[in-house]
Parts: C-alpha cells; structure tokens; sequence
C-alpha cells in the first residue's frame, strides 16, 4: 500500500526508519475509522436488503432491493425529500444574504473590528440541540419575545404547519449566517488593493468595481461556504427535532430517525440511510474538490 | 480507455452534472419517475466522478524521479487525487 | 468599497458601521434574552409583556441543581430559619427541596450529565489530536502513496450523516454491550474529531520548516526525537486550536448521544431538551441549564477567534 521514502535517511541508520515511522502514524487512524465508519457502513448494507427488524427476534429474510424500492414509491418519504430540498435552498439563501451581506459591510476600517466579528461568530459554535431549544422560548406563541417585539399577535410559529420549516430555517440563518461571512471576510480582504486603486483611477462605478473585481475574486470561497452549508443543511438533524414536530416540517433525518428507532423498521431504515449518504458523499465529493482548488491558491 | 482531454472536457464535467442532477430529482416534488431512478442517477454521477479524478489532466506534471516528500497540491496537480 | 476618502464616502462609512451594530445587536439578542431568563423568578419568565427589567436571582440555578416538590401548605418559620438562604430562594418560589433519609438534598441529573459531558469530550479530545497530530506529521512528511485518495476517505468520515452511522453503531453496541457507555461515545467522538484533526494538523505541521528536522537529524537526533523535540513544539499552538475545535465538537453534539446512551452515559445536550416535557415545565431552570452549558464554548471561540476562519475550512484556507 505505501513505498518510498524521503531521501533525508540519515536518520534511518539510527531508532526506527521512516518507513516504520510513517506506517506507526498513519495506520493506527486509517484502521481505526475504517473499524468504526466503514464496517459499520457496510454491515448496514447488509440489513437494506433485509426485513430485519431490530426490535424482534424474528427470522430475517433477504428481500433483495424491495426495501430501496419501496422507498422511493412512499409518498411521505418522498415528501421528507422535497421538505428537505425547500429547507436547503431557503436557509442556504437566507444564510449568503445575511453573511455575504454583513461581511461587505464589515470589510472597512471599523473600530473594535475583532471583537465585534467574534460576537457576531459565536452563534455557530453552540450546540444546534439548545440553540433550537432557546428559540423555542422565542418563537412562544403566548409569551415569546419574537411576537412580541414584532407585534405578531399570537402567530403559533412553530405549530403552523405552514410556518414551522420556516422558523426551523430562520433560527439555522441566525446560526450560520456568521459561517459564511467569515469566508467572505477572508476571499474580501485577500482582494488585492491596488485592483480598487486602478478601478477608482479609471472612474469605475461603484457597481462594476463590485461585479468586476470584487466578485470574481470571492466567488471560489464564496463557492465553498455554499457548497459546505448546502452539505450540512441536508443533514439537518438536532435543530428540527427538539423545534417542531410538524409532519408537513419533517426533513429526512428526522424521518429517519423515526424508522429506525421508534418504528423499529430496521431493514427498510438501512435502505433510507444508503440513500441519504450517496446524496451526501455526492456533495462530499463535489465540495472537496473545490476545497483542494482553494487550497492550491 | 477514456482520453484525458475527453475526461477534462466532458467526462468530469458530465458526471458533476450527473451527481448534481440525481439529488434534484430525488428532492423534486412533481414528477414520480425522475423521484424512482434518481439514486441510480446519483450512483452512475457518484462512479463517474471517482474514476474521472483518478484520470490524470491532459498536461503532464508527472513526477520523473518519485523520490522525495510530496505536497498534495503536487499529487492533486499530476491528477493523483479528488481535484 | 476599500479606499474612501471623499465626504460622501465617510458618511457612507459611518451608515455601514451603524448598520453593522444594529445587525450584531439583533444577532446578540436571543443569546442575551436566554441569558436573562435564567436569572429571572419564574412568573417573569413567563409574563405578557415579557419583562426586561427585573431582579436578577439565581434561584433557577438552585433548582437546576436539585430535586424539588411543590410545596402543599405553608412553611412554619422554624423551618424556613433553619434553611440555608439557598434553600429560603426555593421555599420562597412556592416550592420545597427533596431530602433522603438522611436530610441531605437530593440532587438533579444535570450535574451527572454535565460531568458525563466533561468526560466524554475531553477523553475524546485528547486521543482524537494524539492520533490526529501524529497522522498529520506522517501525511505531512512523508511519501504515502494514494495520499489524496486517503486524505479524501479521512474527510469524508467526518461528513456521514451521524443518523445514518447511528443506525449499525447501535446495533453493534448493543451486540457487544457499549451502549449507554462513556467507552462507546468516547469511541465514537474520537472516530468523528479525528478525521477533522487530521487535515486541520496537517496545515500547521506544512508550516514549520522541513529544515528544522533535518538540521536536528545531522546533530544526531532519531527521527521520534525530532518529532517530539522539534516538530511537536513548533505545532503547539496548532494543537491548541484544534483541541479547543474537537472539544467543542464533542461537546455539542447530540444525535449519537441521543441514540445510544439513555441513562448512565448521557451527556447534557439529550439531556437538557428532554427536562422541557417532564412535569412543571420551568423555562427558568432550562435557561439555567442552557446557559451553564453554553458558558465554556462562549469562552473558548473568544480564545479561538484567531483560528476560526482555519478551524472551520478543514485548514484550507489559512488567510
């Protein structure tokens, strides 16, 4: 699997090689996440193509690709997808507005810069299970202060079912928005300064220096923020759960969850997750070749 | 075997498009037969584009001798890996 | 946009900077209102207006801490002198402490769930960098082939959707009996940081010249001594930032903890959500618990804030 080595092995006639050492380093976590993420991943490849059912004792059956099927002609699962799709697009949106908008903004001399971009930062560090849990005490239909300073009466947030996916979304915006703009900060002040010089010597309006210069030159950053969130934002988890129990809400992990730990639908459940993850792994895929061309920068 | 310029031009390209296209069908609310054959959109996309980065890009940046620690800007460069 | 000079310009300036304010002020808002909440006495928590001025109390942090009941008839004032003044904040809200049949108070879940957090993300913490690092260090410095190849598999661990994973850890937990452990989470954690670790490592150890090593390796060092001498010094500061990056990781997340501990091993975040639906529903003592629970990550992005932008890029983009 791996062969030679750097040429600096004046060492090697001393302790261990390098090629004892590399082996020493790299192996142990390579063995260790294919021992706990790929045989895991494969042994649940097994069951989705099974009726096991992990909560009986009863005889498994192989049922082929029955399960992958009758996934894909279930009408609610189908519309956990679709649920999910919408979330994606209107809180990945919400978040390029808000953070892409706040870094242009941000990117001028401005006093206490540092300190103001780390309080503006810290939402997207908490735990996604209490931030959901606090804008739950927010969005209270009776006594939340949301209502209440927006003068909504008793708009039931989080109950509607019309409104619920929102609320879920505005409150991930709130979480994430601080992500994107920290990359749009980094691609903004890593623009060259004298570009800005020739276009204000040149008379250049304000617009197509914008367009001209300042986009091109962040758009490959930009470019991973969206990619990355798009990525996260599919596999909305913890936020969702503790915020809504809405069926018309119900992204694809929650219902995932509910098939393989409340319904106990273990085969048909693998087959869920099997789809789930070539999505993800596609976007996976995707982002990390952009990551790579960032990096070659 | 698929040509490298082929690979740079369609192949890779093609399959991004593949990948990009199976999860807007799986997700898309209207018409059931894209929803069904979705996945194997995805998979065929998924395939596609782990033998296309494997190709390496039509320049050759290959390095001669193989000696000496590699950076993976170099690796990712001579077609080595996910670029 | 960059270089203003004009009098228009520094008025639009100005207007930015209002802008930017006002916008962190919304942002701050929800973190503030939960913070507040936790200091407030309970009918305030809950009252129509919503009360922002009011005595601040930490009696929602007494409660957190223990085991109550409601309280069926009136204190006799003997009792309610003997009470430590910790106990009269209780007594006050209408409420008594549990006592066991020792009259010891009887204490909450959350400190247990707390401490489980502590074990669980620091544990993880320290194997995820230890292995993390010296992956790094053999990525960094020597030739592995398929390179690209394995540093993509590591990274894309890092990104499976914890549900999905959840659904064959449980099973083979339950199989081996590893559920509802700290070795089962810890286990789990250090799989999730380590790949994050990894690339993270690997843009620090690129850093340091290779030349330190080698000048090290002519003075007679073994390659371990120059790694450990040499090598791991340099990447302190590295190792820091991804260490505070795995622990906040470790310790926000909530799917895994939530399907595969219930009792022994949970840790605060399944924990906390849980406590809205049992019995008198306390936003008070929530807060409590939300607020001690966000306190060190509040912390530590301060401390981080050099490192964020690298954290959160997989080290891609180093600025």
């Amino acid at each position: 699997m791996m062969t030679t080595l750097s040429p600096s092995s004046r060492a090697a006639t001393r302790g261990w090689s390098d090629i004892t050492i590399r082996n020493l380093f790299v192996i142990p976590t390579v063995a260790f996440l294919i021992i706990f993420n790929v045989f895991p991943l494969l042994y649940s490849l097994g069951f989705s193509f099974t009726d096991f059912r992990a909560s009986s004792k009863a005889p498994v059956n192989f049922v082929g690709l029955k399960n992958y099927t009758d996934i894909l002609a279930d009408p609610v699962i189908w519309r956990s997808f679709s649920t999910t799709l919408w979330y994606v697009i209107v809180s990945v949106t919400g978040q390029f507005v808000v953070g892409f908008g706040l870094a242009l903004l941000l990117n001028r001399p401005i006093p206490g810069k540092g300190f103001l971009t780390t309080l503006l930062l810290l939402p997207m560090m908490l735990s996604p299970v209490v931030v959901g849990l606090f804008w739950k005490l927010i969005y209270d239909p009776s006594w939340g202060i949301l209502n209440y300073a927006l003068g909504l009466g008793k708009t039931a947030w989080l109950t509607d079912a019309n409104l619920a996916l929102y609320a879920v979304a505005i409150t991930d915006i709130w979480m994430w928005s601080p992500f994107v703009m920290l990359l749009s900060l980094a691609g903004l002040s890593a623009v060259p300064k004298h570009l800005y010089e020739a276009a204000s010597i040149d008379r250049a309006s304000k617009l197509y220096t914008f367009f001209r210069i300042t986009l091109p030159l962040v758009a490959p950053i930009l470019l991973i923020a969206v990619i990355f969130r798009t990525m996260e934002a599919f596999k909305t988890f913890d936020i969702a759960f503790v915020m809504t129990g809405q069926p018309q809400a119900e992204l694809i992990s929650s219902r995932l969850y509910k098939m393989a730990f409340a319904q106990w639908q273990t085969g048909p459940a693998s087959a869920l997750a099997y789809i789930v993850l070539i999505m993800v792994l596609c976007i996976t895929n995707i982002y990390v070749k952009y990551l790579n061309k960032a990096k070659e920068r | 075997m698929i040509s490298r310029e082929f690979n740079q031009k369609y192949f890779g390209p093609g399959s991004i498009t593949l990948m990009v296209a199976g999860i807007l069908f799986l997700c898309q609310p209207w018409i059931s037969f894209l929803h069904a054959w979705s996945v194997l959109v995805m998979l065929i996309g998924l395939i596609g584009f782990n033998i296309s980065v494997h190709i390496p890009p039509p320049e050759q940046l290959v390095d001669e001798d193989d000696t000496g620690p590699v950076s993976i800007s170099k690796t990712v460069a001579a077609g080595g890996g996910h670029d | 946009m960059a270089v203003v000079s004009t009098r228009s310009g520094r008025l639009g300036n100005r207007i930015a900077i209002a802008i930017v304010l006002v916008i962190t002020l919304i942002f701050l808002s929800p973190i503030y209102w939960i913070t507040t909440t936790a200091f407030k006495p309970l009918v305030q928590a809950t009252s129509v207006p919503p009360s922002v001025l009011f005595e601040p109390q930490i009696t929602p942090f007494v409660k957190l801490f223990t085991k109550r009941a409601q309280l069926t008839g009136p204190v006799s004032p003997e009792v309610y002198e003997a009470a430590p003044w910790w106990e009269k904040l209780v007594l006050d809200g209408g409420e008594r402490l549990a006592r066991d049949g020792n009259g010891d108070v009887v204490f909450s879940a959350y400190p247990d769930r707390f401490v489980n957090s502590l074990i669980i993300a620091i544990t993880s913490t320290i194997l995820a960098v230890s292995l993390g690092t010296i992956t790094a260090y053999g990525f960094s410095r020597f030739r592995v082939k398929g390179e690209a190849d394995l540093l993509f598999f590591i990274l894309s661990t890092r990104m499976l959707p914890p549900i999905v994973v959840a659904i064959p850890m449980f099973l083979m937990y339950r199989a081996v009996g590893l559920n509802d452990t700290h070795v089962g989470l810890i286990i789990l954690y250090t799989a999730f940081n380590v790949s994050f670790a990894v690339w993270l490592m690997k843009g620090f150890i690129d850093e340091i010249p290779k030349e330190y090593e080698e000048a090290a390796l002519v003075d007679g060092y073994t390659r371990m001594q120059a790694f450990f001498k040499i090598v791991l010094p340099e990447a302190a500061t590295g190792i820091a930032a991804t260490a505070v990056f795995c622990f906040i990781t470790a310790w926000n997340e909530y799917a895994f903890a939530l399907i595969l501990t219930n009792r022994r091993a949970q840790t605060a975040p399944p924990f906390i959500p849980s406590q809205v639906g049992t019995g008198l529903q306390d936003w008070t003592v929530i807060a409590a618990g939300t607020v001690l629970f966000l306190l060190p990550v509040a912390i530590f992005t301060f401390l981080l804030r050099n490192h964020l932008l690298r954290g959160m890029s997989f080290g891609a983009i180093r600025k």
